[in-house]
């Protein structure tokens, strides 16, 4: 069915650019008679350049099958309908698009097709989609060991072992540990692929095997595809991986804090094996997660230790300041008895101590010594109760407090001839009871230690800060405190002067600064001796605004 | 007014101390009466209900005043408080309770059952007489007992 028509049009004359074109073109009649062919095309195909031309398509492709993807593509260009397929020729790969052939008028006269090779392209995706599928397990694997929360490290050992060995499909996998001094390794744990079992308790003395625990130091891996010549791990050859049949090794160190702690090892038994950079990458990670969870299990130790200290001190201080309230309250009523009935004998005795002064003396001591002793009993007492007896926390408005605390104290600031001058005051949350033994105190002391000849001048001011907190300054024109005191005065029965001058026992701002510190706050002084002290307490402010309605 | 010697106190404190001292200072503070005392909370609850050892007392009457200690053995003052006001005619008693320190929660308590008044046992002997003096011209001579 050859014409002489596509004879003369056949491929001699094709020009010189198509045979360059990287795809196979070709062209035929109506009749499926091939009638161009651009040169690379057949010969790629296998076929003699020029043999081709005139001859019937179907008959180059073997096929009549309506069916097969080619036959069915040529027939429907015939009838107008282009179609692309791919298709699988002489070990090849092509991608094929084929078009009806119109003349100018748009009349169908034969078909044209191209076709690209695509099988180098097909390759390189199929590798591809093969290291994707691979990074892909790795991930999920090593995202499964991430996720894996087992405070018990053996347990987190074995699950990370064996995930391991299946991921990277190898029959051993082990970590070892150095020992506390560092010159040899036991095993913590020995995957067996096999038998899906787990061994432990090897020993391997590192003296013994110099160069291998040389390159662990240096290396971030050790892969070692075979084993038994490689100059880093040689040394295991005649004791371990000939008996073992083991013949490629992928060992990776466990650092802690840059410190090698151990290793992770993997040993492969059959032909020798090539490590790739991916499973490299994650033998290393694996050791990666060990150190982790290494960490983790120390830390939780940690964790758990200081829990256990801190609840214990709590624990303790609690007792202590239960114990000190006790003891207290039970040494107060002996000492009550003793002062009530040195009080009788002082009345059944009036007349003979009257006529015997030393005796008197003696008996005005002893009831002095008493009476002291219970005064540092009850302000001990106070200072236990703001743990042991403390009240909910509530709003407090802070100058309704001074306001009490001065009128409680107005005798006092009258006999004086001071004065206690106070700026606006917050409202705050704590304890009334203690905020007003707070301040009942600090303007106390304010009072109290007053310069001879110069009358106490208080000031009670506040000030909001950005920090969230109030600082509330009680300021007065005293005797001063030498700075070498200042933090010395808030320690139990601390006192700075003889009883002669100042009286009391010592506790006043001890228990202030227990009041401060219940309330999540601080309190401290600055001053100059002989000119006056400032008393700064910073209390938390509450956030949420204060309640308006006043009864 | 000298009536005082027919009123009975009924006194209940297991010091034998705190007993004289209660006993010494209602005397300088002229607080004649009669006095009965018991040492613990079971006792206390026995006299009253003339039961156990106290069984000879049924037939007479009731005391007028109860000086309550709130730190005794078996059955403390706290827990008889209770009991004496739950009960009539116990609970027409005025109940004065005492103790060495107040603890605030005890004296919320005391109150919210019904006590009458909470004392601080005194230091100073000069303060139980003041103490027995006020109780005295309080209970004793103002007040109009049941």
């Amino acid at each position: 069915m050859t014409t002489p028509d596509t004879k003369k049009t056949a491929t001699p004359d094709s020009p010189p650019w198509l045979e360059q074109i990287p795809a196979i073109l070709w062209v035929t009649d109506k009749n499926l008679i091939l009638t161009h062919s651009s040169g690379t095309a057949l010969v790629h195909l296998g076929f003699k350049q020029h043999e081709n031309v005139g001859k019937n398509l179907l008959d180059l492709l073997e096929s009549r099958d309506p069916e097969h993807l080619p036959v069915k593509a040529h027939r429907q260009a015939l009838e107008g309908i282009s179609s692309t397929y791919e298709t699988r020729f002489m070990g090849r790969t092509y991608h094929t698009h084929v078009d009806p052939y119109r003349d100018t008028q748009g009349n169908i006269q034969g078909t044209i097709g191209i076709a690209f090779d695509i099988t180098d392209r097909d390759e390189a995706q199929e590798s591809l989609i093969q290291k994707t599928t691979k990074t892909l397990k790795y991930q999920r694997a090593l995202l499964s060991l991430a996720r894996m929360k087992t405070p018990l490290i053996d347990e987190a050992l074995r699950n990370i072992t064996k995930m391991d060995a299946h991921t990277l499909e190898v029959s051993r996998v082990s970590i070892w540990f150095f020992n506390e001094t560092r010159d040899s390794i036991v095993c913590q744990v020995l995957y067996l692929e096999d038998r899906d079992g787990y061994e432990s308790g090897s020993v391997l003395c590192a003296e013994e095997f110099p160069d291998y625990f040389k390159a662990l130091e240096s290396s971030r891996t050790i892969a070692a595809d075979h084993a038994r010549e490689d100059p880093r791990t040689y040394e295991f050859n005649s004791s371990y991986l000939t008996p073992l049949g083991i013949t490629s090794m992928l060992d990776v160190p466990i650092r802690l804090s840059g410190m090698v702690v151990g290793i992770v090892c993997h040993e492969h038994v059959g032909p020798p094996r090539e490590w790739s950079p991916e499973e490299q990458s994650f033998a290393a990670s694996v050791a990666d997660l060990v150190s982790l969870a290494i960490e983790a299990s120390e830390r939780k130790k940690a964790e758990v230790a200081l829990r256990k200290t801190t609840e214990e001190l709590i624990r303790s201080n609690q007792e202590l300041e239960q114990f000190a309230y006790v003891a207290s309250h039970d040494l107060q009523e002996p000492l009550h008895k003793i002062i009530a009935f040195a009080d009788r004998l002082q009345d059944r005795l009036e007349k003979h101590l009257d006529q015997d002064p030393k005796a008197k003396d003696y008996f005005q001591r002893l009831q002095g010594g008493a009476n002291r002793m219970r005064q540092l009993i009850e302000d001990l007492l106070q200072v236990a109760r703001i743990t042991t007896r403390a009240q909910p926390f509530e709003e407090v408005d802070l100058d309704l407090i001074l306001k009490a605390v001065i009128s409680d104290l107005e005798l006092r600031v009258k006999k004086s001839g001071g004065e206690i001058h106070v700026e606006s005051m917050p409202k705050i949350r704590g304890d009334a009871l203690q905020l007003h033994q707070l301040f009942q105190n600090l303007l106390g002391n304010a009072l109290k230690f007053s310069r001879p000849g110069i009358s106490p001048q208080v000031q009670v001011k506040s000030r909001l800060l950005q920090t969230g907190l109030v600082e509330i300054s009680v300021i007065d024109n005293g005797i001063g405190i030498d700075p070498q005191y200042w933090e010395k005065i808030f320690k139990p029965f601390q006192r700075l002067h003889s009883r002669e001058q100042f009286d009391g026992s010592g506790m006043g701002l001890t228990l202030c600064q227990k009041i401060v510190e219940r309330h999540g706050g601080k309190i401290s002084v600055s001053s100059r001796l002989g000119q006056g002290s400032e008393f700064k307490i910073l209390v938390p402010f509450p956030h949420s605004p204060p309640m308006t309605s006043q009864p | 007014m000298n009536q005082n010697g027919n009123t009975l106190i009924l006194v209940a404190e297991d010091d034998d101390d705190h007993f004289l001292l209660t006993r010494e200072a209602m005397e300088v503070a002229q607080l004649h009466c009669r006095m009965d005392r018991v040492r613990d909370g079971v006792e206390l609850m026995d006299y009253l209900r003339r039961q156990g050892k106290f069984a000879g007392l049924s037939g007479n009457p009731l005391p007028s005043l109860i000086f309550l200690d709130l730190n005794m053995p078996k059955k403390d003052g706290r827990e008889v408080m209770g009991e004496i006001k739950e009960q009539s005619p116990f609970n027409r008693i005025p109940l004065l309770a005492f103790s060495t320190s107040l603890a605030q929660e005890d004296v919320e308590r005391g109150y919210a059952l019904g006590l009458n008044s909470f004392f601080r046992k005194p230091t100073h002997f000069s303060e139980w007489v003041a103490m027995m003096k006020l109780i005295k011209s309080y209970w004793l001579e103002t007040a109009v007992l049941p």
